[in-house]
């Protein structure tokens, strides 16, 4: 027994195998039957060669020797069949001498051996204790084989090195790489073994080719295993692409039961292979029930697509899937099973969800924009409408302090007319006379009365003037302001004013009663104001002023005499008016209301409460100036306005 | 005698009551005397003490009114009793029964008319 019988018994297990293992992976292609055809052959060498090593009997040892022909004296053209298929040549196949080129010497060679014999003259027992073999070289055999060999291998080798430098893959290139150099270094390695060294008589190792061989067939095994050799075909694309797909994939056997996943089907569902196989696909779906029926349906259905359901995960959540489910039948039509694609649409079901709820947003953005506009267009109908109110309050304002003034008018009309009655009815009468005085041609005395009558109708004169003003005066204040700045003298603004403050309180108020007191400095210069407005703000002040006074004297204390004074005064360039009056004063704490407007602290119905707010506005707003007030509750109210002169 | 004061702020009042009075004033029958305010009033009082004068006053003028000068001519010109006649624009109750109460002998209102003055004048002079 030496090392050779059992490596060759391994060489022969894994030809064996590896066979198998290349037919499974594709069984009807033609590179798979080529490299089938290497493994028999290789198997069968190596079978022999067990023996042939084990056996010292030479009639033994002939008849294995013979069985490994059918071996190596076929296995160069499965060899070169299979570079020329790897090199994609199978058109040159369909020719009938390329089979007779590579097959018939193979064939020839195989039958020569088995009755003729002509690699091995005789066999003797060399070193190790292993059979050797003496090389045939008086046969011409033995030289036109080794030439077939050589032919074969080297042919096989530079086409498919051809093919793998033209070849723009770099997958097919190292491919190429990898088996020629593999398959070089062993051809050379087994013409070294199997005939070099027996006709050299050198008697290291025995005739071992088909052990090397097994190298060789590892290469092809590891090119496969790595690059996927031999398995470009649908089958192994339909492979590669439900291993590799991104989408869930079972396939579900008539009885609904898992037989197959995919990669991702485990990973989306979070779960092994293991604990899908073999079971009700329904088990896997939240709507168990609908998904039995679609199974149950798809006999007469075939196809039921984008059905959206849910898939448990492992951990108990639901991935929303698309499912669809595609029927299987073989060729008389009974149904094998049925083929389940579910796209996982998590994705789009938020990108839906997402789109919903900007799309909500757009719309409460889109009703928020109309109520805004809404409002805003309400808001300026308010501002609108404020606006008017703002003016007919003013107006009113305006109003009230003329009804105020009216009776004071009336008054102050009525001394002056009383005057043109009186002087015009005199002067009529002095006419009469003066008719007498010249009947009686007292030229003097007519004289006389004519001088009193030119001085009768000056006084009718000035007086209807001093009637036309007052009438010119109320018309200015009752008009809505002109805007106009003219010169006014600001003493008589304040005088006249004061006079018609004071009447028209009497002409409500009959017990009206108070002490008017003048100061006004009489080097006052004429100062650029809109006087209606500048006579409003002192009439408004001395009505308060007369306001305060009133409601102190009912309070009845003694001595106590109601008093109101006016005055200007020219202080630091700017010209001053003071009201003051001894009246009740205002209280600290509603001092910073008085401006305000609508702010009043007459009864309801007496007051609009407007009165302070527009002097204060006319003042400082209207005429640059400054309005102050001092007060003492109980006691004295002073207002202060100073206006510029410039 | 008696002497007529007539107290009105308004000056023209002067030259209107000697017109009025013309013929009254040549024939010697009237003695006008004016003051324009009751301030003047009181002092042409002081000064006219002895005499008996006759006052026609009007009620609304600055400083001191009318009705406050019939209260000082009543507390302090007793003898002779000074006749006092006010006139005022108002003719309202209120001033009327205050002037009364303050002892005013008669009450005008404006407009006056001359021709009843002249004869209520007529006839408190007679009276004196």
């Amino acid at each position: 027994m030496n090392i050779y019988t059992p490596l060759s018994f391994f060489a022969f297990l894994l030809s064996v195998y590896m066979g198998i293992y290349v037919l499974r992976l594709q069984s009807h292609s033609a590179s798979n039957r080529a490299f089938l055809g290497i493994a028999v052959t290789t198997a069968i060498w190596n079978f022999a060669n067990m023996f042939l090593f084990a056996d010292l009997d030479k009639s033994d040892v002939l008849f294995w020797y013979k069985v490994t022909a059918f071996g190596w004296s076929i296995l160069p053209a499965f060899v070169l069949h299979f570079f020329l298929l790897l090199s994609q040549k199978e058109t040159w196949f369909k020719k009938i001498w390329i089979w007779m080129g590579i097959y018939l010497p193979a064939v020839i060679f195989t039958i020569r051996a088995m009755f003729g014999g002509f690699l091995a003259s005789d066999f003797y027992v060399g070193p190790g204790n292993v059979i050797h073999v003496v090389p045939n070289s008086s046969s011409p055999w033995y030289y036109i084989y080794t030439g077939y060999l050589c032919v074969c291998i080297i042919s096989g080798v530079l086409i498919f090195a051809d093919y793998g430098r033209k070849s723009k893959s770099r997958k097919v290139k190292s491919q190429s790489r990898i088996f020629l150099i593999a398959v070089l270094v062993l051809f050379i390695l087994i013409l070294f073994t199997d005939l070099v060294l027996p006709i050299m008589n050198i008697k290291v190792i025995p005739s071992i080719g088909g052990i090397i061989m097994i190298f060789w067939m590892l290469t092809i095994w590891y090119v496969i295993v790595k690059y996927k050799l031999m398995a470009f075909t649908i089958e192994s694309a339909a492979n590669k692409l439900i291993s590799e797909m991104n989408e869930l994939l079972f396939f579900v056997d008539t009885d609904g039961k898992i037989i197959l996943v995919n990669n991702f089907t485990e990973n989306s569902l979070k779960v092994n292979s293991k604990y899908l196989i073999n079971r009700n696909f329904h088990e896997l779906v939240e709507e168990s029930e609908k998904v039995k029926l679609l199974l149950w349906e798809i006999e007469q259905n075939n196809h039921v697509a984008d059905v959206t359901l849910h898939m448990k995960h492992s951990d108990g959540n639901l991935l929303p899937v698309s499912l669809s489910f595609s029927g299987i039948k073989d060729k008389v039509g009974d149904l094998l099973g049925t083929l389940v694609v579910g796209h996982d649409i998590t994705l789009r079901i938020r990108l839906q969800n997402e789109l919903e709820f900007r799309r909500e947003a757009e719309q409460r953005i889109q009703q928020q924009n109309e109520t805004l506009v809404w409002q805003k267009e309400e808001l300026l109908k308010t501002l609108e409408n404020l606006k008017n109110t703002q003016k007919q309050l003013i107006q009113s304002e305006k109003m009230a302090s003329l009804g105020e003034l009216t009776a004071g008018i009336a008054h102050e009309i009525q001394n002056p007319l009383n005057f043109v009655n009186n002087f015009s009815e005199v002067s009529n009468e002095l006419i009469d006379e003066m008719k007498e005085e010249l009947s009686r041609g007292n030229y003097r005395e007519v004289v006389n009365i004519a001088e009193n009558i030119q001085q009768n109708l000056a006084k009718i004169n000035h007086h209807g003037k001093r009637a036309d003003s007052i009438v010119k005066n109320m018309l200015q204040h009752s008009h809505t302001a002109t805007g106009q700045k003219q010169l006014t003298n600001i003493n008589n603004l304040c005088e006249e004013f004061f006079r018609l403050t004071y009447h028209g309180l009497r002409a409500k108020d009959k017990t009206f009663i108070a002490t008017m007191k003048t100061d006004f400095d009489i080097n006052l210069e004429k100062v650029n104001v809109v006087s209606e407005d500048i006579g409003r703000v002192v009439l408004n002040l001395i009505n308060n002023a007369f306001y305060a006074v009133t409601e102190r004297k009912k309070l009845n204390q003694p001595d106590y005499e109601p008093t109101v004074w006016v005055s200007t005064k020219k202080v630091n360039g700017k010209i001053q008016i003071r009201v003051k009056d001894n009246g009740i004063g205002i209280p600290k704490k509603i001092l910073d209301k008085i401006f305000q407007p609508f702010f009043t602290t007459k009864p309801t119905g007496e007051g609009t409460g407007l009165g302070l707010s527009l002097a204060y506005d006319i003042v400082t707003k209207g005429h640059g100036g400054e309005f102050q007030v001092e007060t003492k509750e109980g006691e004295e109210t002073t207002f202060i306005v100073q206006l510029p002169t410039l | 005698m008696a002497r007529i004061l007539v107290v009105d702020d308004e000056r023209d009042i002067q030259l209107l009551f000697e017109q009025r009075f013309r013929k009254e004033i040549k024939n010697g029958e009237m003695n006008f005397s004016f003051a324009f305010s009751g301030e003047e009033a009181l002092e042409f009082m002081k000064s006219h003490r002895q005499e008996a004068v006759l006052i026609l006053s009007d009620i609304n003028m600055p400083g001191m009114n009318g009705l406050e000068l019939l209260r000082h001519i009543k507390q302090d010109f007793r003898q002779p009793p000074p006749v006092v006649m006010m006139i005022t624009a108002y003719g309202d109750s209120e001033n009327y029964y205050q002037a009364m109460q303050l002892g005013a002998d008669d009450f005008l209102t404006k407009p006056v008319d001359f021709v009843s003055l002249k004869e209520k004048l007529k006839e408190k002079l007679q009276c004196h």
